[in-house]
Parts: C-alpha cells; sequence; structure tokens
C-alpha cells in the first residue's frame, strides 16, 4: 500500500513541478535524445531529438513502453526489464546497442540510463539518454586514425597475413612473411603465389581457394611454401569464406615446420621404441589404474601365446595368466606399487595361451594423465625363460664347482692386475687364517700372509710369470695371524690383452701342510731305515769276521791237537799202554767232534746272512741228489723208497739242496734199526697258496712234546751214541724253510716213524714236470 | 822226469810253528823236507821271492811251489798272492794256498788272483799229512815248470 502510494506521488511530481523546465531543457538538446519514462519504463517525454533520431513523434511514442525501439532479440531477452532493474538498483545504467527506427531501420545508440527518487529516495522514473554512434567515427579524422591502428596490428602480428586477390597475386603482406620466408614483400608480391607453393601441394592449395568462393570456411589448411634459402616451410592457413560480389581474400598462416618437425621427431622416436623393444623381444601395455583396462602391443600378446592382439585386456585378465603359485605376490607387488607410487617390478611365471610355463620380466611405473592425476602405468614384459635356463645351469655349475674346490679344499683367487683388485672365495679367507674384513683385496694384502722368509721368492714367482719366464707353479709357506704356519701349494693361469699385457691373473692354492709333514716323516723313516741298514750291515760285518776268525782261528788249535796227537802215536805207538792209547783216541775224536760243530755252526751262520738267489728250482732233481749223496750209508741197507712227482718252486737252489740232503739225511740215520726201512716223499695239498711237501720215514721217531725244542740250534732228541749229530741241521733247514716264506712243522711219534713238512712257492706243478728219476 | 837236476825249494809261508812242524813231518816222508823254506809271514814270503833282506844272499831262483797260508801277520796270504801273479817274474811259481778256512769269499778271491790249488787243512791228522804230501809230491816232483826264470835282482 505504501510503496502504491509513493509511486503515485512521484508520478504527479514528474507532470507536475518540474515538468516545463524538463521540456526546455530537453528541446534544447540536440544531440542526444533525452527521454523521461515512468518508473515501469513508460515514456513521459519525448525531447525533438528523439523524434528526429527515431522517427516516432511524441504524441505517438508518450505512454508506450521504450521496449517499442528495441530488436526482437533484445524483445525476447527482455533486456528492458533488466536496464530498468539494473539502473533502479544501481541508480545508472550504461550499454550499447542496436536499436530499431519507425521505418525499421537499426542505428547503433549508445544509452545511458538514471534513476530519478523524490526528496524521499523513492523511485519515480527514469532519465534515459540515447545518442546515435552509428555515424560516430565515420569522420574523415576517425577513419585515418582507425586505419593506423588496424595497420599496426597487421605490422606487428606474428602470424602471416595477407590480402590476395583474384588475379591469384598477393595484394597485402605483412613483415611476418618477410620473417617467415626469407623474401622481401616486394618479391613475394611481384610473383602469382601459387609458385611459391610446393609442386605437391599447388593442387591441393588452388581447391581450398575455390572452396572458399563457395563460402567455406578454411581452417588449419597446411601446405609448403618456398623459403628464399630453397627450402619449404610448412604453413597452416586459416581464412573466411569470401563474401560474394567481393573479388579478394583475407588470409591468415602460421609457421608450423618447427611443430611439424618435433611431430616428425615424436614419431620418429616412437618408431625407433617400437624397434628397439621389437628388438629386445619386449612387449608394452598401458593400464588405467581406475578401470583397469588395458592396451598392449602385438610383442606383448605374443609373449602371452597370442598370434594377434588379444581385443580386451584388464589387471584381471593378465592375472589369470599368471601362474597360480605366483599370483599372491605379483597382486600383492601390484597393491604395492600403487600405494607407494613407486615402479611395478618383479619376475613371475605365466601360463601361455597353450599352457606352456615361461618365465617373464615386467616394469610398470606410474604416470599422470593430462590433469595430472596418477592414473596410468605404462610398462614393458619380456620374455626371460631362456635367461631363467641359462641361470639355472650357470647356478648348476657352479655348484658343481664349488663342490668339487670343497672336496678338493681348494681356494679360488682372480686377480685384476690393471686394477689391483684381488678377489678371493671363502675357502681363501680359511687358507691364510683371515677374515673377509681384514683382507685387503690387493696383491700386498695376499703377500702380507705369506709367511715373511718366502715373500721375495713369492713375490719373483709372481713377476717370473708375469714376464712369461716360467709358469707360476708354488709352494710357499702362509704365516696366520695367530701364527700358525701352513704350507701352500699354488698354481694359477694369466689372461694377456691383444698386445700380451698380463691383465688377470687367476689361480687356485690349497694346503699341503700334512703332504708335506707326511713327506718329512717318510724321510726321517727312510733315513731310520737306512741308518738301520747300515748298522745291520755292520753287524753282519762283525758277525762275518767273527765267523772268518772262527773258522781259521778255532779251527787250528783242533788241527794242531789232532796233529800232534798223530805224531805222538807215530813215535811212540808201541810203547804206549792200551788205556794211553784209547786216552789218545779219546782225545782225537773230541778234537774231531769239535771241528764238526764248528762247521756246522758256520753253515748255520752263513745261510742265515747269506744273499739269496732265486730261481725256479726243480725239486726232483734235488732229492735225486740227495739220496745219492748217502750212497755210502744206504749201500749195505734195505731202504724202500716211495718218491712222488715233485713240482718246480722258486727259490734258492744250494740252500734248498741243504734242506733236502738234511731231511732225506735225518731219515736215513732214524731208520737205521728199521729193516726195511720205508722212505716217502710227496705232495700233500696247498696251504696259503703254497704246495706242502713231505719227507715220512717209519724210523724210530720222537715224542711230539719235544717237538718245539727240534729245531732248535744244537737241540737233540738222541744221545750221540743213539744217533751222530751235531743238532744243527734241523735249525738250518727251518732256517731255509722260512727265509724262502714258508713254514715247517713235524708230525711223529716213539718208535713210529716221522714226518717232515714243509711249504715251498710253486711255479710248475708236478705234473708238468717230466720226472728223470 | 829230470833226475839229474836238483830239486828247487819248497817255499812254505806259515806263521804257526807247529803246522810248520806238522807239514814238515808230512814232507819228510818223501824226502821234501830238506828242501823246505819257511818263512813266517807274508812281508818275508816277499822278502824271498824278491832276494831282498834277510834273503838278499839267498841261492837264486824261483821256489818249485808256494804253501801259502792266509791269514798271515803283516801282508796276508792274498796279498802276497797278487804281488806274485802280477809280476811277470814271479807268475808263472805255482801257489797252493793251504789254510784252515773255507769261507767262500776267500775261495773265490784266490782264483781271481790266479791261485793254482786251494787246500783246506784238514783237522785230522792223517787226512792232514796226505794232503800235504800229495801237494808236495805234485807240485815238488811231478809238476813241470816253465823254463826257470830268476828273480829279479835289485
Amino acid at each position: 500500500m505504501s510503496s502504491e502510494k509513493r509511486s503515485a506521488t512521484g508520478s504527479q511530481m514528474e507532470r507536475s513541478g518540474s515538468d516545463k523546465s524538463f521540456r526546455l531543457l530537453a528541446e534544447s538538446v540536440e544531440e542526444f535524445a533525452l527521454i523521461l519514462l515512468d518508473r515501469h519504463g513508460a515514456v513521459a517525454s519525448w525531447n525533438p531529438s528523439a523524434a528526429r533520431l527515431t522517427g516516432y513523434r511524441r504524441e505517438e511514442i508518450v505512454g508506450k513502453h521504450f521496449s517499442c525501439l528495441h530488436t526482437s532479440e533484445d524483445i525476447g531477452r527482455k533486456t528492458a526489464d533488466a536496464e530498468i532493474e539494473s539502473a533502479g538498483k544501481d541508480g545508472r545504467f550504461e550499454c550499447e546497442g542496436w536499436r530499431i527506427r519507425k521505418d525499421g531501420s537499426q542505428f547503433r545508440a549508445h544509452v545511458v540510463l538514471k534513476a530519478l527518487t523524490d526528496s524521499d529516495g523513492m523511485l519515480t522514473g527514469f532519465a534515459k539518454l540515447v545518442r546515435d554512434i552509428s555515424v560516430q567515427g565515420n569522420t574523415e579524422e576517425d577513419l585515418r586514425k582507425l586505419n593506423a591502428e588496424m595497420e599496426r596490428f597487421f605490422e606487428m602480428s606474428l602470424d602471416m597475413i595477407c590480402v590476395a586477390g583474384a588475379d591469384g597475386y598477393f595484394r597485402k603482406l605483412n613483415p611476418a612473411w618477410e620473417r617467415a620466408l626469407g623474401f622481401s614483400i616486394a618479391e613475394l608480391l611481384a610473383r602469382p603465389f601459387v609458385e611459391f607453393v610446393h609442386p605437391d601441394d599447388r593442387a591441393g592449395t588452388l581447391s581450398v581457394v575455390k572452396n572458399l568462393e563457395h563460402g567455406v570456411d578454411v581452417v588449419n589448411f597446411e601446405n609448403r611454401l618456398l623459403h628464399k634459402d630453397g627450402s619449404y616451410r610448412w604453413l597452416a592457413w586459416k581464412a573466411p569464406a569470401i563474401p560474394p560480389g567481393q573479388d579478394y581474400l583475407y588470409a591468415s598462416a602460421r609457421d608450423i615446420t618447427e611443430m611439424r618437425r618435433a611431430e616428425e621427431d615424436l614419431r620418429g622416436s616412437q618408431a625407433r621404441l617400437k624397434l628397439a623393444l621389437d628388438a629386445a623381444h619386449i612387449g608394452d601395455w598401458e593400464l588405467n589404474l581406475e578401470t583397469h583396462a588395458a592396451r598392449s602391443s602385438l610383442k606383448h600378446d605374443q609373449i602371452f601365446g597370442y598370434d594377434q592382439l588379444r581385443p580386451e585386456w584388464t589387471y584381471e585378465v593378465f592375472l589369470d595368466h599368471v601362474h597360480p603359485e605366483d599370483r599372491a605376490f605379483v597382486d600383492h607387488a601390484f597393491k604395492e606399487s600403487i600405494a607407494a607410487g613407486t615402479d611395478w617390478y618383479f619376475e613371475c611365471r605365466i601360463l601361455r595361451k597353450d599352457g606352456v610355463e615361461r618365465h617373464i620380466w615386467t616394469q610398470g611405473g606410474i604416470y599422470p594423465d593430462p590433469s595430472g592425476h596418477p592414473t596410468q602405468m605404462l610398462g614393458m614384459v619380456r620374455d626371460i625363460t631362456d635367461r631363467k635356463r641359462n641361470e639355472a645351469q650357470i647356478t648348476n655349475l657352479l655348484q658343481r664347482l664349488d663342490l668339487a674346490t670343497r672336496a678338493a679344499h681348494l681356494g679360488i683367487w682372480d686377480w685384476d692386475i690393471v686394477r689391483n683388485e684381488l678377489v678371493w672365495d671363502n675357502r681363501m679367507y680359511e687358507l691364510y687364517g683371515v677374515s673377509r674384513d681384514t683382507f685387503g683385496g690387493a696383491y700386498d694384502a695376499w703377500l702380507k700372509g705369506v709367511h715373511p722368509d718366502d715373500r721375495a721368492r713369492c713375490d719373483d714367482a709372481i713377476q717370473q710369470a708375469l714376464r712369461e719366464e716360467k709358469e707360476y707353479d708354488l709352494a710357499f709357506r702362509a704365516l696366520w695371524p695367530d701364527g700358525t704356519v701352513r704350507v701352500i701349494k699354488a698354481d694359477s693361469q694369466i689372461v694377456r690383452d691383444a698386445a700380451g699385457k698380463p691383465i688377470r691373473m687367476t689361480g687356485i692354492n690349497y694346503d699341503i701342510t700334512d703332504r708335506k709333514l707326511a713327506e718329512e716323516e717318510l724321510a726321517r723313516l727312510s733315513q731310520e731305515a737306512v741308518q738301520r741298514a747300515t748298522q745291520l750291515e755292520a753287524a753282519n760285518k762283525e758277525l762275518e769276521a767273527f765267523s772268518y776268525s772262527v773258522s781259521h782261528d778255532l779251527r787250528a788249535p783242533l788241527r794242531h791237537v789232532q796233529g800232534y796227537v798223530g805224531l805222538l802215536k807215530k813215535a811212540a805207538g808201541i810203547q804206549l799202554t792200551e788205556q794211553a792209547r784209547h786216552h789218545l783216541e779219546v782225545i782225537s775224536d773230541a778234537s774231531k767232534q769239535m771241528g764238526q760243530l764248528i762247521d756246522d755252526l758256520l753253515t748255520f751262520s752263513r745261510i742265515g746272512r747269506s744273499e739269496m738267489h732265486r730261481e725256479t728250482v726243480n725239486l726232483n732233481d734235488l732229492v735225486q741228489l740227495s739220496a745219492q749223496a748217502l750212497d755210502l750209508e744206504t749201500r749195505d741197507r734195505k731202504i724202500v723208497w716211495k718218491i712222488a712227482p715233485l713240482p718246480a718252486v722258486a727259490g734258492d737252489r744250494a740252500m734248498l739242496r741243504q734242506v733236502f740232503a738234511n731231511l732225506i739225511g735225518n731219515a736215513v740215520k732214524y731208520t737205521g734199526p728199521r729193516d726195511p726201512a720205508e722212505i716217502e716223499i710227496g705232495c700233500a695239498g696247498r696251504e696259503d697258496g703254497r704246495v706242502i711237501i713231505f719227507i715220512k720215514d717209519n724210523g724210530v721217531g720222537f715224542d711230539m712234546q719235544f717237538s718245539a725244542k727240534l729245531f732248535g740250534v744244537f737241540q737233540r732228541l738222541h744221545t750221540m751214541e743213539e744217533f751222530e749229530g751235531t743238532g744243527i741241521g734241523l735249525a738250518n733247514v727251518r732256517r731255509i724253510i722260512t727265509r724262502h716264506g714258508g713254514r715247517i712243522w713235524p708230525e711223529a711219534a716213539v718208535d713210529r716213524g716221522a714226518t717232515f713238512f714243509f711249504t715251498l712257492e710253486e711255479t710248475i706243478p708236478a705234473a708238468q714236470i717230466e720226472v728223470t728219476i | 822226469m829230470k833226475n839229474a837236476a836238483p830239486l828247487r825249494r819248497i817255499l812254505l809261508a806259515e806263521d804257526s810253528m807247529r803246522d810248520a812242524e806238522l807239514t814238515l813231518d808230512a814232507l819228510s816222508e818223501n824226502h821234501l823236507s830238506n828242501t823246505l823254506d819257511h818263512v813266517r809271514d807274508g812281508a818275508e814270503a816277499l822278502d824271498y821271492l824278491y832276494c831282498r833282506g834277510a834273503y838278499a844272499n839267498r841261492e837264486s831262483g824261483n821256489p818249485s811251489v808256494l804253501f801259502l797260508d792266509l791269514k798271515m801277520p803283516k801282508v796276508d796270504g792274498l796279498e802276497v798272492l797278487r804281488q806274485i801273479k802280477g809280476d811277470p817274474h814271479l807268475k808263472t811259481i805255482p801257489v797252493v794256498i793251504m789254510t784252515s778256512s773255507r769261507e767262500e769269499q776267500d775261495v773265490v778271491r784266490s782264483y781271481e788272483l790266479g791261485v793254482n790249488a786251494y787246500v783246506v787243512k784238514p783237522v785230522g791228522f792223517q787226512e792232514f799229512s796226505d794232503a800235504v804230501r800229495e801237494a808236495g809230491i805234485f807240485w815238488a816232483m811231478l809238476n813241470e815248470p816253465p823254463t826257470p826264470t830268476g828273480p829279479v835282482m835289485e
């Protein structure tokens, strides 16, 4: 209600108080149309300028809404209401726009709308000032200014701007052309512009010009234009269609040569990258981290067993291809990489489309999309099955090498001579008693571990080997930090460059301390043996000298006893009593017996120390010879001989002859009381690979409880009165058999005969020997 | 047989007087004992053979035989044998080793040096007498020596 009142009051004020004075003012203003509007926008006052400007007379327009001057578009947009509202709110509104005259023609209007208020500040209406600006600047001065301004833009533009005529010549060119093509403007204007176009691009260019004439705008047409240096520059064109009736065209162009080169470079880089990836058998892929959609190269798909590109890849599809046992860690690595923003890097097994298991290596990196969000992963994949296989083989070889070196306790070293880097394996540290931390890893560090007394020699050996004078093959002492001394044996080989310069030395060390000790022990033992042999020889010499003396000096007195008994008997034989003669007989016999003892003893001693001459001995011959030698004793006796063929054996012929002579002699002697005597000689099987020979008689025999005494020196089981003998024969026999590596043993009983068995090494069996007895 | 020629001397090199006496007794049965010259060791034997020292004035000529003991003081029998057989003027003298020893090494060594006979003196009296007599008869009476050569005069 109150606003209604106020509005009515304002309207009254307009019409009454200032109405007359305003009209006077308004009519005097010729340059502007001065219009009063009520607060709703209806025309309240209209000056003559307004009438001239719009064609509406005062009486025609007053009371009408001022929007009748607006274009139909502005009416549709309710521009008038917006103007009033804006002016009502801010007190003033200003704009430029098209307005319609009564005759329907348009004029460009500059409008200022000012709100009018009463003394209470209430809106009473608007004063509107309209100026026709269509003709503003059309003056000569304005045009000149505009042209100059345009010219300046034209000159300044970095883009090439041109006006070309229908005659095919440029009409006007800005300086950018000179900069781009090197020709002067005059040169460019002097020839039809198509002559500057690359021959291959001329047809296309003319066709575009045709399009312009047919009202088609040109945007981003690219062609090549000649540069003064003979090269061509790529230009991108923009030109509006030529309006009908116009016989020239406006166009602007931009030099895109560098851009195109960059593009080409990029394409080249991509091609090279693809070539490199293909050559390295690397497949590449992209993965959208939000959707898990993936794209891949053909190579990538081939690695997974596809002949052609697989249309759809996702992270999940990839995971399906991973070997079930590897899936968990691959997925874990993927999630970790995304969480940390780091590379996704792993090796795993996959099952190819054909089911074959292969090893792959994959690396993916996270990249931001154009808006900067890390939504994309780019990566590569490679089939490393062969590498894995080789690695496994190498590992296997290394393990075997390790086993071999460990089994042989070999330490391996590798010296980079150029850089003086010495690398040891674990065993080397054990050989030198040092730890990996304390070892210096260079030549001097090794030399430090060598015993000080051996260092110069070792260094010399290395230098000689490097100079190719001598193989490096050396034994030396290592001195451990704890003072232990070990003997080390070293072997090596040298690697040389093409010029023969040594660049690397590789070798082995092993501990020969124990071997050295054993060698020393052996040397000591053999020295001892030599000493003992020398001592033994000396003892033998003494024994020899002793028996030599015995043989000379002991026999001489006996001979003298006998000799002088003989002389005494010769000189006084007839005068001697029977008893005296008996005494002389006893003296003679005793000395004779003593002589026999000495002879037997010397023989026994000789058997012990004389050298054995080993040969093949036919035992049948020995038996025959021994029997013949006993001819004197056996001539008047009845003896039944049972002699089986005997083999040939290995031994000393003279010694074995003594064995048979003695045993057969014994058999003859101790069968003395038998008539007939029986003596049997033969083989009794084998023992320990040796043949057993036996000599058996039916003589007086002996009690086996005394058999142990049988082979002792001077041991006798019978008295001299029963059977003659010195008691040394069987001792000789046993000594000979023992020296031949055999043994001898008896079987006997008192009055039931005796059998002697002994073993010898058979060389020819009895069956193969022709017996000549 | 050259009966006209006087019997040449027998030289006995023997350190044992007893053996020498027994030898002399054995040789006496064949009247060879008068021709026996006895020296007590190897050095004397060589002096005798080379007509030097105590024997510088002896009747010249080599003995018909030398009975040589092995084990003697000063110069032993083997050394005497070696010098005789190494001297062109003496090596034709028959040398008979007469010794107590039957050591193999002595026998071998003696024959290597060129001994003419090696006799082991038997212990029995009769055997000893027989051996010496037979050796004397053989070498001094039956054996024909080469053309006599005089001792080397120094």
